[in-house]
């Protein structure tokens, strides 16, 4: 009887997006283990069982960029430390749906689209302080529109890094087996919020 | 071997009709659809977040594929997936515009592995509801003839919750109750003092807070706090039959489970009226074969037993064994689910709590008790609870870099919900028959044809309505009304479908839970029910089974059957 959850994301239908740079560089993989003879243990599964969605190396290091602005290094592990981009290149292999591959892709495309408007050239190439500075715009301007490709992309890069091991034990605060219910105790200003 | 008892189903109700009855003496076979699992090692329980596939999400496009109807369910995820049908597998229909969601757990222990826990006696306001007010047919059985059994079963299962003296939501047995946060007590306080005619309680639920020697000997711990139950509990501290009703019936050394086994059907003698045994497909081979013994007991959940009882077909019986009243299939009910408000709730900002309690709050029904209706019968509780949220909120609103991280390091501000649960009323329309085409073993699968009623829709008004108005009084802001879109089935709680009742003419079994027609033939799961109240049915199958199974095996032992 814990709160109502919200009723999941259901993937809107989206079009035009093509996986196949991605496809491509799966079967390059493949060829390349072929090549030299590989062995296929000791891979990753992902890439030992390549399916699903998987960002492109493009979008890969765009999201990368991304998730790094979003949640950063501070006083505890940002997102990189934290894992986030092979979570979520994991999730969009394993969870992702064409439809829902298409519309992240389209994200962040869109992004890096802004930022070459408003500082002339892609996320990648802007120096950190203007990357920061198109990030906080872009992120701005999507809320307020309740754009709902970029709420799930937000929502990605927060699911994998608060309920990683650093997000949620370094970060936040987080018992496996909590042993007990104290229903009421007092709250120090620098305590930290649950993870789950 | 030869079997004095049979039980088809080995979930809430199968698992204590096992027990009852082996405990009693007889040598029994349980009789279970889908695969054997082992409490604790097939249990997803110990992983932490960071260890579960997906986040807990499970791959799109499989979802849409192979689980669109169970998918609906709260609890679903990639933890506990392997607890729910696949839907492509196991297929069902409904008619055009009136969904209904089936959900179901193939396996042993059925649903009792994956049930929301929460436990509420039935009163005697329910049990004479249908002949107050004229809406189905009356219970056979009275609040005094089951109350010695709930005493009976609570005391195995174990319930956490606050004696409170109310006569229509009756105490049971309890242990200690699981604590208010300190927003729920000024809730209660606030809501106690402006409507006296409502109560505000702790939940009561089927998790151990104080184990008794008993249940400590079947293995049992008290709850820990983890909150990840749908995933089974290794600590055995919920109720499931594999944490407790069938290690004790095991124990006896009397019973037998058989798993991978579908009932297809009950063998009625026509030259003694009695049932013979059940026809069984091997889920895995599709061989056929015959169990027989004395005494059956249905306990396949209302829809699965509906689907045995109007697949059980001869000439004696064109439209099902113990079907003379046509009742078998009809009178489906579920919970009026889904409902409700939820507002953030002012206040409390240094104050917080440990622990993740898998439950909450209670507000029995009061309309048409203490206060009356908005022109319906019946009524309505709700569930409800408090938290302050976390990190996920930072998804919907504006925020990069550090600041974001030290917004959502802090927790966010109280939220309370109140989730409606409202009594349904039964009706012959609402029915389940048996389709054209078969599933894959040969039983012809099932077509489910339910809707809302006039009463049930002037009840979801209240329900919600009355929901947003004690949010308001509390202060609360950002309330919004739960969507309410949900299909009828969400709610878990179908039932209704082979009811008790006093006349053999409208009714499919007797105050005994014994079909009229076929004395040595018992229904106890929710197919029983002659009404549902607004209660969770849980707790009520178990006490009338073991009910049941005490009076099976009396007159059995009379020579009655």
């Amino acid at each position: 009887m814990r709160a109502p959850r919200e009723g999941g994301c259901s993937p809107s239908a989206h079009d035009g997006f093509a996986v196949s740079p991605d496809i491509d560089r799966r079967t390059l993989v493949r060829r390349s283990i072929l090549l030299v003879g590989g062995a296929i243990t000791g891979l990753p599964q992902a890439l030992a069982q390549p399916r699903g969605h998987g960002f492109s190396e493009a979008r890969g290091r765009l999201f990368s960029a991304y998730a790094d602005i979003l949640i950063p290094a501070t006083d505890t592990p940002g997102a990189l430390a934290a894992g986030v981009p092979a979570s979520v290149d994991a999730l969009m292999r394993n969870w992702a749906s064409a439809a829902t591959a298409a519309q992240l892709g389209a994200t962040l495309d869109a992004l890096d689209e802004a930022a070459r408007k408003t500082g002339r050239a892609g996320l990648l190439a802007l120096p950190a302080v203007e990357q920061v500075a198109a990030v906080r715009l872009f992120d701005a301007a999507r809320i307020a529109a309740r754009d709902p490709g970029y709420l799930r992309l937000k929502d990605l890069v927060l699911i994998t890094y608060y309920l990683s091991e650093p997000g949620a034990t370094r970060e936040l605060r987080y018992e496996l087996v909590p042993g007990g219910w104290e229903a009421s105790i007092p709250l120090d200003p620098d305590q930290r919020a649950w993870a789950v | 071997m030869s079997f004095d008892a049979i039980v088809v189903g080995s979930g809430m109700s199968g698992g204590w009709a096992a027990k009852e009855l082996a405990e009693r003496g007889l040598k029994v076979l349980v009789i279970e659809r889908g695969r054997r699992v082992e409490h604790g090692a097939d249990y997803t329980d110990t992983q932490p977040p960071w260890e579960i596939p997906n986040f807990g999400r499970v791959a799109e496009e499989e979802r849409a594929r192979d689980y669109p109807v169970q998918s609906r369910c709260y609890a679903f995820n990639s933890a506990t997936k392997h607890w729910w049908v696949n839907d492509t597998d196991h297929p069902y229909t409904t008619p055009e515009g009136r969904p209904f969601s089936w959900i179901r757990g193939y396996h042993l222990g059925g649903r009792s592995l994956m049930w929301a826990r929460q436990t509420y006696r039935l009163g005697e306001l329910d049990f004479a509801a249908n002949a107050s007010d004229g809406h189905g047919v009356d219970w056979p059985i009275r609040y005094a003839d089951i109350a010695p059994w709930y005493d009976h079963v609570e005391t195995f299962v174990g319930i956490s919750g606050k004696a409170e003296g109310l006569s229509h939501l009756p105490d049971s047995k309890f242990q200690p109750p699981m604590e208010l946060t300190a927003v729920e007590k000024h809730f209660k306080s606030k809501l106690e003092a402006t409507h006296p005619t409502r109560r505000l309680t702790n939940g009561r639920c089927a998790h151990l807070t104080k184990p008794t020697p008993e249940q400590e000997a079947l293995g049992r711990a008290a709850c820990q706090y983890r909150s990840v139950c749908e995933r089974g509990c290794s600590f055995g501290a919920y109720f499931s039959s594999l944490s407790a009703t069938l290690p004790a019936a095991m124990a006896t050394g009397n019973v037998t489970i058989l798993t991978d086994a579908i009932v297809h059907s009950v063998i009625h003698d026509p030259k003694t009226g009695r049932a013979r045994g059940v026809r069984v497909i091997d889920a895995k081979s599709n061989a056929g074969s015959v169990h027989e013994a004395r005494l059956i007991f249905l306990c396949a959940s209302a829809i699965g037993t509906t689907q045995i009882l109007l697949n059980s077909t001869s000439e004696a019986a064109p439209r099902g064994v113990a079907n003379r009243s046509d009742a078998v299939g009809r009178y489906l009910v579920d919970h009026l689910t889904g409902l409700g408000a939820m507002g953030t709730y002012p206040g409390f900002e240094n104050l917080y709590y440990r622990g993740r309690r898998p439950n909450g709050f209670y507000i029995p029904r009061y309309r048409n008790v203490s206060e009356p209706a908005d022109g319906y019968v019946r009524g309505y509780a709700y569930q409800g609870g408090t938290f302050r949220s976390t990190w996920n909120r930072g998804g919907a609103q504006v925020g990069v870099g550090a600041e974001l991280k030290a917004q959502l390091r802090e927790p966010g501000p109280w939220s309370m919900w109140l989730s409606g649960f409202g009594e349904m009323l039964p009706r012959a329309d609402n029915r389940v028959t048996l389709g054209k085409s078969i599933d894959k073993f040969g039983i012809p699968i099932v077509h489910i044809d339910c809707s809302l009623g006039d009463n049930d829709r002037k009840m979801i008004a209240q329900i919600n309505a009355d929901a947003k108005a004690m949010l308001e009084m509390a202060g609360c802001s950002d309330i919004v009304i739960l969507p309410g879109d949900r299909n009828l089935g969400l709610g878990v709680h179908e039932m209704g479908t082979a009811r008790m009742g006093r006349d053999p003419a409208t009714s499919v079994l007797n105050g005994f839970n014994q079909a009229h027609d076929v004395p040595n033939l018992f229904v106890t799961d929710g197919a029983c029910m002659t009404s549902s109240g607004c209660q969770n049915p849980s707790l009520t199958y178990m006490a009338i089974t073991a009910r049941a199974a005490h009076h099976a095996v009396e007159f059995l032992r009379a020579g009655k059957l």
